[in-house]
């Protein structure tokens, strides 16, 4: 089904395009839609060459269909479903495939350097993309999730800038935090 | 960078308004302006700082609060980021539909002359998150005039614990009452002064003797104006604050109440004690909101002397269970139904199977923290002074002493209930090995990260108070704002 084209301007002033279905995934993008502002070429001052056509990818493929996202974030499980008492159990092995493959597909798709993860943030904050949102930062929160302070600044490639004192006096508080128990 | 807010969740406020709140962390005047970020800078070292606080703060939402204290050691800035009221609000109202925690408290209340301090040097906070984690009770933001008396006072005892937030007090008149931040360490504080007179001796001897001459409290949250209240009482003669505000409010209690009240969904009640003089046909209840007082009839309990009461909250909903252990043992959950201020009632649940299995499971944890805790005492004497830190306690193989033989039999009195083993099968352990304690720990342990319990018993009615009467414990509050 072809639909109308959007035309996009990246801050570096390239143009790319992109159907009004798949543009409908970001709710900053649907707004200026649905409000009738649509001159000929929508500028995304914030968003760079370099990550609008990752940004594209991603609606493409979640474009006119928010709800699949929702369901890979709850680890496939669509909770409405197992409520209602009849359901198609063809319709449900077809919708297990479809989820299989959105995973398989965003896991693909979330093959980047951290450049690029911190840019998709940005441009999803900006562009009010809930799937992709949810999809980087818990790519982010994957890398700080029981680590330790010296993990993540490995991690984010991150300086610490603390003095020795200030250093010597947290690694104290985290020896608190941390101390064996008897019962752990 | 204008970053709309809009996809960012609401926080709730859950800190309280903070009159006298110590501060020795950055305030948050100091959190610097968004920073702009740089999209083309391709290789630069730090890219993560380049990200705006909004980012940051919605990364770390995503993450159990372990992972976040960490993260503020990582660098100044996320330091600051770390103590941002906005960014904790926001933690908070999303930590709410995640796992839900507990937090137990499992050492032995003090022998005097044996440890020095009646509170436990930390909590145990159990959560699905980041496994079981030990809470320090110290570095809790106070003055460390302060917090010495709080750790030295023999009499304080833990009142409640809401939203990570921990009430500790004690019945001696004039004595100060904490709220500790335990988890962020930055809103503790220091309630003010009460005008209450200290608890006289009373025409009636009975009531006088022993605990009950002291006052009883009572710390909650009411939900719908995100404040957080204490209640001080004894018998008749209460009163009420709202944590900010300056002073005590007089709070003319309807009847005596000679407990400490559980608090559920902004809702604190008592249950009557078995006393002569108490109203043992109904709760109490006192809404935080309306500061209203209502009364709810017991169920008709059997009420003997092979009966043991527990009132507890499960899926926030009172409960009262009746356990038999007489010629007829059984168990009898009552669970409270129906609106809150009218018309409420409790209806018998016990066939439930859902309901039992969670008894029962809390059951077992409390024999499990029963046992912890006796253990805790041999060890504590055993290696005397070493305990006063609180480190290099390891626990004894040993475990065929007489108290834990009783507490295994309270284990294998309830077991049954659960449809295992069969009933009238020998399951006594007289000698289990460490290993399966173990397992049978963990076993507790991980069942319970499924529900969120809460239990504040009359005073003579809670089975594992019997040894230490002053050890709590606690549902951990943090994560689940419904209920505590």
């Amino acid at each position: 089904m072809s639909s109308t084209k959007i035309f996009l301007k990246s801050s570096d002033d390239k143009t790319f395009e992109i159907d009004e279905t798949a543009a409908r995934a970001s709710e900053t993008l649907k707004n200026i839609i649905d409000g009738g502002c649509l001159d000929g070429v929508i500028p995304l001052p914030n968003v760079s060459s370099n990550i609008l056509p990752k940004v594209i990818e991603y609606c493409k493929k979640h474009g006119g269909d928010n709800g699949s996202s929702k369901k890979i974030a709850n680890g496939g499980v669509d909770k409405d479903k197992e409520i209602l008492p009849d359901y198609d159990e063809e319709e449900d092995k077809r919708e297990k495939v479809r989820v299989d493959e959105l995973k398989k597909w965003e896991e693909e798709y979330m093959d980047f350097d951290q450049q690029v993860l911190y840019d998709l943030m940005l441009a999803a904050n900006y562009l009010h993309i809930k799937g992709l949102l949810d999809l980087t930062v818990e790519k982010a929160a994957s890398m700080i999730r029981g680590r330790t302070p010296d993990q993540i600044r490995e991690n984010f490639n991150i300086n610490s800038d603390f003095t020795p004192e200030e250093e010597e006096e947290m690694i104290l508080i985290e020896d608190e935090w941390d101390d064996e128990w008897a019962f752990d | 960078m204008q970053c709309p807010v809009g996809l960012l969740p609401q926080a709730v406020n859950r800190r309280p308004p903070s009159a006298t709140s110590y501060s020795r962390l950055p305030a948050d005047s100091l959190l610097p302006s968004p920073v702009a970020p740089v999209l083309h800078l391709r290789y630069d070292m730090d890219a993560i700082m380049n990200l705006p606080p909004e980012i940051i703060f919605e990364i770390w939402s995503r993450i159990p609060i372990e992972s976040v204290l960490r993260c503020r050691c990582v660098c100044k800035l996320w330091s600051i980021l770390g103590h941002d009221s906005t960014f904790i609000d926001l933690h908070f109202s999303k930590s709410i539909q995640r796992t839900p925690r507990v937090v137990l408290s499992t050492l032995p209340r003090a022998r005097r002359n044996r440890i020095p301090h009646s509170l436990p040097p930390w909590l145990l906070m159990v959560n699905g998150e980041e496994g079981d984690r030990k809470i320090p009770l110290m570095g809790l933001g106070f003055d460390d005039d302060d917090e010495k008396l709080l750790r030295s006072d023999r009499d304080n005892i833990i009142v409640g614990f809401c939203n990570g937030f921990l009430c500790i007090a004690n019945g001696k008149q004039g004595s100060p009452i904490y709220l500790c931040d335990l988890i962020f360490r930055r809103d503790s504080m220091i309630l003010p002064k009460s005008q209450l007179p200290a608890p006289i001796k009373s025409h009636n001897s009975f009531i006088c003797r022993g605990v009950r001459r002291s006052f009883k409290f009572g710390f909650g949250f009411d939900s719908f104006q995100n404040k957080y209240k204490v209640v001080r009482v004894w018998e008749m003669h209460g009163e009420i604050i709202t944590v900010g505000e300056s002073a005590w409010r007089k709070l003319d209690f309807p009847r005596y109440v000679y407990s400490c009240p559980l608090h559920l969904d902004g809702i604190l009640y008592w249950y009557p004690i078995r006393d002569p003089y108490d109203d043992f046909d109904s709760i109490l209840a006192l809404d935080l909101k309306s500061e209203k007082f209502w009364s709810i009839k017991s169920p008709p309990l059997r009420s003997t002397c092979y009966t043991r009461n527990l009132i507890g909250s499960l899926d926030g909903s009172l409960f009262i269970i009746e356990c038999c252990s007489g010629n007829d043992k059984c168990m009898d959950v009552w669970l409270l139904e129906g609106s809150k201020m009218m018309g409420a009632g409790f209806r018998l649940k016990s066939n439930n199977s859902e309901i039992r299995k969670t008894v029962y499971q809390i059951h077992c944890a409390r024999t499990m923290l029963k046992m912890d805790r006796t253990l805790n005492r041999e060890n504590y004497a055993e290696k005397g002074s070493d305990s006063q830190s609180g480190r290099g306690i390891k626990r004894k193989g040993d475990l065929r002493g007489e108290k834990a033989r009783e507490d295994f039999s309270l284990f294998a009195e309830i077991q049954p209930l659960a449809g295992a083993p069969a009933a009238g099968e020998d399951f006594y352990p007289s000698s289990i090995t460490t290993e399966e304690l173990d397992s049978i720990r963990s076993l507790v342990f991980e069942s319970i990260y499924d529900f969120l319990f809460g239990f504040r018993s009359g005073d003579s009615f809670d089975p594992i108070c019997t040894f230490g009467r002053r050890v709590v414990e606690l549902d951990f509050s943090f994560h689940q704002g419904s209920i505590l």
